[in-house]
This record gives structure tokens, sequence and C-alpha cells, in this order.
């Protein structure tokens, strides 16, 4: 498995990507700037990380969908790639129009630094398919997490079993409590929680670990 | 030279609890009668004569506004 994280100006949760990878899978993650306009094919896994990009100027996630390395991030779905959005990484998948909905300011407008209970909604997807039927728990931080979609959308959603993770109690206003929505093609995935961060058990909970051995149960070692 | 002024405002109907909050602010303000408030964001840009009004809600659809939760208007001068 080859994997890689995009580094926008303003990212924050690159090297917890590279780390966690690192220390769950044993594999090294190459870093791509987002001014590259092409990346090597044989990337299995493109990550977008966490964190604050543009420095949130405009929306979230908003500029970020518009740098040149975007243009590339759609060919590599477009082949077959699987692709992550973590937090700030899934603001820009919604504003490039890879994941439908959006994400806007908290219900309550604070920015929500803790755990969160989650369910595991869809148990099929390439990236939870090794997922323990348990609840999961796993870290938020963030400001625009409230995820909306429009009824039909979130009918979509529900249908072709889009979505991935609720939140097992109302968090931050999102619509249906979602948490992480998947692509029809189930190879793309955003989430609002940091599954990074959650993979050591010196930070105290490794559930995080998981979605990404999920991830090489799918695609290999 | 023109100038061209782009409002994007949440969608109507949808929850926006940054309004609510001024919106309630306002009215404690002591200014009686004032009924609602919503917060929206104004562009103003500088375009030359070749630039189309469709140019520009394009621009807006793809990038000033989220089509999601929020819609623009255009007002040229």
């Amino acid at each position: 498995m080859r994997a890689a994280v995009v580094v926008f100006p303003g990212s924050n949760c690159d090297t917890d990507v590279v780390t966690g990878l690192q220390t769950v899978l044993g594999i090294a993650v190459d870093r791509l700037w987002h001014k590259q306009t092409h990346f090597d094919a044989a990337y299995d896994l493109v990550v977008l990380p966490g964190g604050f990009s543009y420095g949130d100027y405009l929306r979230c996630g908003a500029i970020a969908a518009h740098s040149p390395i975007m243009a590339e991030v759609k060919r590599h779905v477009e082949r077959g790639g699987y692709l992550l959005g973590i937090c700030n990484g899934f603001q820009i998948l919604t504003e490039a129009g890879l994941l439908p909905g959006g994400l806007r300011g908290n219900a309550g407008l604070q920015f929500i630094c803790r755990d969160v209970a989650l369910q595991v909604a869809n148990r099929n997807s390439p990236f939870t398919c090794a997922l323990p039927n348990a609840d999961l728990t796993l870290p938020i931080a963030h400001h625009d997490g409230n995820y909306l979609i429009d009824d039909d959308g979130l009918k979509r959603l529900q249908d072709q079993d889009q979505i991935a993770l609720t939140y097992t109690t109302p968090v931050n206003g999102s619509v249906a409590n979602i948490a992480g929505v998947l692509s029809a093609n189930k190879r793309v995935l955003g989430l609002m929680p940091h599954p990074e961060r959650a993979v050591d058990q010196a930070v105290g909970n490794t559930d995080g670990r998981e979605i990404f051995l999920s991830l090489q149960t799918t695609i290999g070692a | 030279m023109r100038k061209a002024t782009i409002i994007v405002r949440p969608k109507a109907g949808i929850l926006d609890p940054q309004s609510q909050t001024i919106e309630r602010q306002v009215q404690q303000s002591g200014v009686h009668g004032i009924e609602s408030l919503h917060l929206g964001k104004i562009f103003e840009l500088v375009i030359g004569d070749d630039v189309t009004e469709s140019a520009l809600a394009a621009l807006a659809q793809d990038l000033l506004a989220n089509p999601v939760m929020e819609d623009f208007e255009i007002t040229l001068s």
C-alpha cells in the first residue's frame, strides 16, 4: 500500500497522519505540496489532513478546494484511488464537490475539542470493514463541523449506504448526527473526527487504528 | 471600469445561529422595532467592460458562495 498526504498552507495535522500511518501500518507516507499539478498514479491512498487551510478564509476548505493539486486528486479518484479527508480535509472534499453536502459553523457557535462517541453506520466500506461491533470513541476539534444536506440529498445518502459514522448524541448540529460521509463508490471518506490522533496507547485511545487497518485489509499490504 | 457587488447570505430557512445571536443582541440594544436580522457577506469587485453577469454568476456559484448553504445576488453599477 502506498500513501500520500497533501499539505496546504495552514494544514496542521499532516504530521499526525504520517506518524499515524507509520505507527499502525508501518508504511512511509509521502507529503505532496498543494501546488503540484500531478503525483504518482501508484498511490493507493491520498489523505487531505486537518488544519486551517488558508486560514479558513471565505469558508473552511473553500480556497484549498481550488488548489492546483485538486484536479489531480479528482483524477486519482477517477483512477479508482482511495481518498480520505479528515476534519479540514472533509471540508475541502465537500467544497470540491467530491462529497455531497457542506460543513458550516457548529450550532452552538463554539469550537469543540473533546472525545465523542460514534456509531458505525456502514460496516462494509473500505474504511470501516475491520471496525469492531462496539461504538467508537474518537477526538474531534473543530468549529465548522455542522454537516448540512437537503432532504433529497440525505435520502440519497441513506439509500446508497453513504453515511459512514454518526455521533451517538447531538454534537454540533449536523443533519442526522452525521460525522462521516462516503462517496457513492465508497472510495472517498470524509469525517470530522480525527482517527490519526487515536492510534497510540500512549495517548489513551487506539480506536482510530481500525480505520487504517480497514484500508489495509481492503488494499493489501 | 464598472463595479459589481455580490451579496452572499445563508439560504432562507437554514438555521443560522450567528444571525440569531446578533439579532437577540440588537433587540436588546434599545433600538425598538427591529423585527429580524440576517448576516451575509459582501464582495465588491471592480471589473472590466468584458466581464459578463453570467461569468460573475459562475464565479459566485463556484467559489464565492457554497450553493449547499448559501444564496447570492449580483448587482452591476
